[in-house]
């Protein structure tokens, strides 16, 4: 069932691939089809411009999707390197750590990415900044606490008494058994970093207004609810199911794993 | 007891502390001076003196955190740039304004949502069941932005029942609360149903059923405590979400609490309001965490044997 979690994305990503070759043009404008509803020319209708909807949700969410792949895989890797390190070596270095995961969790939900892209430039690299800082946090509490739990296990005992060192213990013994609830954490991150992201641009924080993005286009959406609902319609449709997809490949990863 | 409670409250009070450091220096962020961002064209220099001793930017780093720690415990968060009004006569309304709309949502998550759950389980029926998990996972993604307008487009623009934004009736307060506590919810129906199930082949409910006691009464008295800490907890993590999503949903129904203040003061750069805004979001959060603690302590007393 967790599978139909994959459809949505796929399709989307055949949508840019196609879209690369192609070229269609997000700026587009015609007057003549403003706000016109959904048809056999544009499926999605087309926004307070004429632009095609479908073509400004698929080049948004090539930008979207830069910024919350980096920003996750970067936060990743952090959150692999300082969760083995506080779990392994423990004592102050641990300490250090866990406190500064809990300052950054003193900022409740999306507060501190607004805080900070309140007062950088808005860039997409100090967009990517913003998310990152608060998106390491999920990684490294697991990466954490299951480093702690299977540094006690007896085969990484067994393979300390062979004499293998602190590399070779967390590169073989602890990386490769702490990797699948990460990776189940993966898919959750995208899913609430594309949420974090088109929040941003939906408070006018994000990347700037002609530049096609889904926050973007839902604010801009929300001005025409009464004349024209097939636009807000079809951006919060796209993002619900890019959200609902990320999230049930994460259960289904999930339900995987622990089977 | 004692070492359990001062390392609690030390906790506490470093928080307090880093947090308000850190929303100290986000205005070191600001990209160049950001002295000359603020004055623009006008570039007087007794103008951009006046503003740099406002904002307390003439002074040394560490003379500007000893200036920032003695404002902190004076409550003193400075002037408003653009009004050049204290920022906590500023803070007070939005912030109860906030507060009167979390309570609400939450309460109304609260008392919908539990009795619901325990109902759901109680009766049964694995379509049912199937059906509202699959309901559930639905309003837990979706983000409170995508919520609102279809609230507004179905209760304002079609049933024409409540306003669609603004705060001057009583009854406009209902489709934000709406929009916050739709999520939280769901989110609770499913911790509930959850843990009764996890519950339903327990030995406490096989021997409360064996002493004759009526089903229905076992839920609604035993399984409803046993549930409260999960529940509890549940309600704590979920005020993050709470905290950050009013944010966003008192921007779409231009609802004055402390979310809008934050985000009107960002674009018309008026910093102090910024920092004072964001430090008290974290504060408030980092607050209601900690009072958990102590409601944690009330309904399992075990967790304090558990730390010593």
């Amino acid at each position: 069932m967790n599978k139909i979690g994959l459809i949505f994305p796929s399709l989307f990503f055949i949508l840019v691939v196609l879209n690369n070759f192609l070229g269609w043009d997000p700026y587009g404008m015609n007057f003549d089809l403003i706000l016109k509803p959904p048809g056999f020319r544009g499926f999605f209708g087309y926004d307070d411009y004429g632009r095609d909807i479908l073509i400004r949700l698929i080049n948004g969410f090539l930008v979207s999707f830069e910024i919350v792949v980096l920003a996750t895989s970067i936060s990743f890797l952090m959150g692999i390197c300082l969760g083995c390190i506080a779990g392994y070596f423990r004592g102050p270095v641990d300490q250090i750590i866990t406190s500064g995961m809990t300052i950054v969790q003193a900022f409740p939900g999306i507060l501190l990415i607004i805080g900070l892209a309140a007062f950088l430039e808005t860039s997409f690299w100090n967009i990517l900044f913003a998310l990152t800082v608060t998106a390491w946090i999920g990684f490294a509490r697991i990466a954490r606490s299951q480093t702690l739990s299977i540094r006690e296990s007896d085969f990484v005992k067994a393979a300390i008494l062979m004499g293998a060192d602190r590399n070779r213990i967390i590169h073989k013994h602890i990386i490769p058994n702490i990797l699948a609830p990460l990776s189940v954490e993966l898919n959750f991150t995208i899913a609430n970093l594309i949420v974090a992201e088109a929040g941003l641009a939906f408070l006018g924080l994000g990347l700037s207004s002609p530049f096609p993005s889904w926050g973007g286009m839902l604010r801009d959406s929300i001005d025409y609810l009464l004349v024209a609902p097939h636009y807000v319609i079809m951006v919060s449709l796209c993002m619900i199911l890019m959200i609902l997809s990320f999230n049930s490949i994460g259960e289904g990863l999930k339900k995987y794993i622990n089977e | 007891m004692n070492n359990y409670w001062l390392k609690i409250i030390f906790h506490y009070i470093f928080l307090i502390f880093s947090v308000y450091l850190i929303t100290f220096f986000l205005i070191r962020l600001v990209p160049g001076d950001p002295i000359d961002f603020l004055v623009g064209q006008s570039n007087f220099s007794a103008d951009v003196n006046q503003i740099k001793e406002h904002l307390g930017l003439d002074l040394s780093i560490s003379e500007q955190v000893f200036k920032a720690l003695k404002n902190l415990f004076q409550l003193d968060f400075g002037l408003s740039i653009h009004q050049n009004i204290d920022v906590l006569f500023l803070l007070k309304p939005a912030l109860i304004n906030t507060a009167l709309l979390a309570i609400l949502s939450i309460s109304m998550a609260v008392v919908i949502s539990i009795p619901f759950g325990l109902f759901v389980s109680y009766i049964n029926r694995s379509f049912l069941n199937q059906i509202i998990k699959c309901v559930n996972a639905i309003l837990i993604a979706i983000p409170s932005f995508i919520l609102a307008p279809i609230l507004i487009l179905f209760f304002a623009m079609f049933l024409d029942l409540l306003p669609v934004s603004g705060m001057e009736q009583p009854s406009s307060i209902l489709l934000p609360a709406a929009t916050l506590s739709i999520s939280f919810i769901a989110y609770l129906v499913k911790m509930t149903m959850d843990s009764s199930e996890e519950l339903k082949d327990s030995v406490l409910i096989i021997a409360a059923k064996s002493k004759g006691l009526n089903l229905s009464y076992i839920y609604f008295t035993h399984v409803i405590k046993l549930i409260s800490l999960p529940i509890v907890t549940a309600i704590g993590l979920q005020l993050g979400g709470l905290l950050s999503g009013t944010i966003i949903t008192e921007m779409i129904f231009s609802w004055n609490g402390i979310g809008k203040l934050l985000i009107d003061s960002i674009h018309q750069r008026d910093y102090p309001i910024t920092q004072a805004a964001v430090f008290f979001i974290a504060i408030s959060y980092v607050t209601i965490n900690f009072m958990l603690e102590f409601i944690y302590l009330k309904l399992d007393p075990r967790i304090k044997t558990y730390h010593e």
